[in-house]
């Protein structure tokens, strides 16, 4: 791994430094606890801020090096909350400055900044940067350091490699590791897919009808236009795409669906921003989208664990009238049949619900509402998917599986996500009991 | 990343004069030396040390400067702040929906080369009497990144505001990492024109409405600051007396003012320039400082009903209480 890399040349070029044991350089030890929290950090970004640490950024106050590591490490206001509390963990001596006498401290970089302060000699500041260099060239394959004949403190040029002024070193940074954190707890959120995926997957929903007004140049009409009469013609135009696919979101909120509210949002704060699609209606409900079937035809029916509603589908009929909510909070009601006439009709339509998987049970009734609702569906849109939030191995003998019979069902996660655009592209998909 | 550190610019705000000499960014094609000039006048932007560290760190390491914050905080005039402060010529690529990497770098006009080639010996000329059609060199033009390639190329570094960079496709960011990263770029319709630059790096600043996230791996080779409304009331009394609004006492009171009604949960909270526009209105109108309690003109500063109606409420129940 890159850190024994780092120690093991370490050793080899701090010999002649009579040290006893090199005490970990906390910046690292921070480097690396990002690494493990899930941020995009590479070897460069750590040389990036010893570059930062030679050009003499970060070295006034603990707070600048703080600032310091979160320009370059954290990209948003939640990964600088993270940075800002891992970096409070960091052990810090007085910071006052420590003159030339001091005892060189040991570390990679500061080896170097410590021998030319105990030496101040040119010979030894060559031999110190050169030593940094080989440490360099080996991590990564960066190109172009060549340029250390001199080295000035303050004012340099371009090109010049610039090192921290002679005169001061860092204070030794340990790893509190035996101290309790901060108080301050800093959620992240970790959901199963994660921004890119998600619109990437979405965006992948689209249906181009040229339509509206001519600006787009033709380039092929042109050219064919001209051959054809043979002298210069104006340029033929054409509509540009726009996108036709629309979408209808039919949310389960509250009761088991609880757990999952922040990501569900998420998900579909993120399809509706970064799709491509013209119109994508958000439409809540609980447990079932439409209630109210008629459960006479359940009389005749015997052992439901095995088959399902299967030897009375046929006699299952459509349910319409009922209420959505407009809001996640269930208390703006609108009719059904106006969400599906106004946003259904050849739309792609996908139910959001964990449809009974987190009650462990079958439901007969809440089977027999759902097949009656998506009877429904097919009337408007041939195009219908289920996704459920729910992991697919808790999907066996409850009322989910019933349900994935009757139309397609796939997990939430990225590739159950993919599988579903691919059906509202219009791939068959084969269900085992159609509706 | 180059490993260089690049020290010859260091931007600070002090000493700076009221106008400026500085390269002419609109003249084209890039001249390569002697470059006309034309006056600038001095931008007046007050930063703090924090953010005045970051812009050095963004220059010495040679990386762009990725700039987040509410609107109205003053991220676009950070970088007009420091090219006239750094004496550097400005180029300006505010990014639309339909903005495409390329069209940064370079445009070719295809259909205008098509019509001139169309009219044969009758068609436009240059100055040498050549036909326009002819060269391809007369249908490229350089976007704002390319001009600052093409400029350090010459040797004279210049700022780059590439402004709200999230209006753009999702893939935007990442098309442009590598011309960003390597700073050098080939016209495909015309290979002979080409620019590098190894040794002078532009100043690029890119500013972020966070309305979508960027990609990852444009961030890592980002510099990260966050522009927050000031906290400090001496900072913003500063920042207004910068902006020629020379009334103290209305000042004051302004001030009190804004600072009050960011503490009312608001939607969105008014930020800097709203406040600027709107005291700049109220001492060009002639208005006294007692009058502020009954907020004359706050449309300029609060720009949503529900948020009118709260505040007004809030701010007649503090009258109350103080009577």
């Amino acid at each position: 791994m890159d850190s024994c890399h780092f120690a093991t040349r370490n050793k080899g070029a701090d010999s002649e430094v009579s040290s006893p044991i090199q005490p970990e350089f906390g910046l690292w030890t921070l480097f690396r606890q990002l690494q493990r929290h899930q941020f995009p950090l590479g070897v460069d970004d750590y040389l990036a801020l010893r570059t930062a640490l030679r050009a003499g950024f970060g070295w006034s106050s603990r707070a600048e090096l703080c600032t310091l590591c979160c320009s370059l490490w954290a990209k948003s206001l939640a990964e600088q909350a993270v940075v800002r509390a891992l970096f409070d963990t960091l052990q810090l001596e007085d910071w006052a400055l420590i003159t030339q006498q001091s005892t060189p401290v040991h570390d990679e970089s500061l080896g170097s900044a410590a021998e030319m302060a105990t030496d101040g000699e040119s010979a030894d500041i060559t031999d110190g940067v050169v030593n940094e260099n080989t440490i360099v060239a080996s991590a990564t394959e960066l190109e172009g350091h060549d340029d250390v004949s001199s080295v000035e403190s303050g004012v340099g040029q371009i090109g010049e490699l610039m090192v921290a002024p002679l005169n001061r070193v860092l204070p030794p940074l340990t790893w509190r590791s035996d101290q309790a954190l901060p108080s301050v707890h800093v959620f992240l959120s970790q959901f199963p897919t994660n921004y890119r995926i998600v619109s990437q997957t979405w965006r992948r929903l689209w249906w181009p009808v040229r339509e509206g007004p001519k600006t787009e140049l033709d380039i092929q009409g042109t050219i064919e236009s001209r051959i054809r009469t043979g002298v210069a013609t104006p340029p033929v135009l054409r509509s540009s795409r726009r996108n036709r696919a629309r979408l209808l979101l039919l949310v389960d909120r509250q009761g088991s669906m609880a757990p999952f509210h922040a990501f569900v949002a998420e998900v579909r704060d993120t399809i509706s921003k970064t799709s491509r699609l013209g119109n994508v209606a958000v439409a809540y409900f609980h447990d079932v989208p439409l209630d109210g079937a008629d459960s006479s035809v359940l009389q005749d029916l015997t052992d439901h664990a095995a088959t399902g509603l299967d030897p009375v589908l046929s006699q299952v009929s459509p349910l319409s009238d009922g209420v959505l909510f407009a809001d996640p909070e269930l208390l703006s009601p609108l009719t059904a049949i106006d969400v599906l006439e106004g946003h259904g009709i050849d739309a792609g339509i996908v139910v959001i619900s964990d449809a009974g998987a987190a009650r462990r049970h079958r439901d007969l009734l809440r089977l027999l509402d759902t097949v009656a609702f998506l009877m429904t569906l097919k009337s408007y849109s041939n195009r219908v998917v289920w996704l459920n939030p729910m992991p697919i191995k808790y999907w066996l003998k409850t009322t989910a599986a019933q349900i994935g019979r009757h139309v397609p069902m796939f997990p939430m996660d990225a590739d159950g996500m993919h599988y579903a655009v691919n059906v509202l592209r219009g791939q068959p998909f084969i269900v085992e009991r159609p509706i | 990343m180059p490993s260089r550190i690049n020290t010859s610019l260091k931007y600070s705000i002090e000493n700076l004069p009221e106008k400026r000499e500085i390269e002419d960014p609109q003249i084209y094609p890039v001249p390569a030396s002697n470059p006309p000039t034309r006056t600038v006048m001095a931008e007046p932007y007050l930063p703090d040390n924090e953010l005045i560290d970051v812009v050095n760190l963004a220059i010495a390491l040679g990386r762009p400067l990725l700039l987040q914050g509410d609107p109205g905080s003053g991220k676009t005039r950070l970088a007009y702040a420091v090219a006239f402060a750094l004496g550097l010529p400005l180029e300006e690529a505010y990014i639309k929906s339909t903005s495409q990497a390329q069209d940064l770098l370079y445009t070719y006009d295809a259909v205008k080369r098509l019509y001139d080639a169309q009219l044969g010996d009758l068609g436009p000329r240059d100055k040498h009497g050549a036909r326009l059609a002819s060269e391809i060199d007369n249908y490229i033009r350089f976007g704002p990144l390319g001009k600052a390639i093409a400029r350090a190329q010459f040797g004279r570094p210049s700022v780059v505001l590439i402004d709200e960079i999230d209006k753009a496709d999702l893939d935007f960011p990442n098309d442009l990492l590598y011309e960003l990263d390597r700073l050098r770029f080939k016209v495909h319709e015309a290979p002979h024109i080409a620019h590098a630059t190894e040794s002078v790096r532009p100043v690029v600043f890119i500013t972020h409405n966070e309305e979508k996230p960027l990609p990852p791996a444009f961030l890592r080779r980002c510099v990260f600051h966050r522009v927050e409304f000031p906290k400090d009331k001496m900072i913003i009394d500063r920042i207004l007396a910068l902006h020629d609004i020379e009334d103290t006492p209305l000042r004051d009171k302004a001030i009190d003012v804004i600072q009050r009604l960011r503490t009312i949960d608001l939607s969105k909270k008014p930020g800097l320039s709203e406040l600027i526009d709107w005291v700049g209105y109220l001492q060009a109108v002639g208005l006294a400082p007692e009058e502020l309690e009954s907020l004359p003109y706050i449309q300029a500063v609060i720009k949503q009903t529900n948020d009118q109606r709260r505040v007004v409420k809030e701010f007649s129940r503090v009258t109350l209480t103080q009577t």
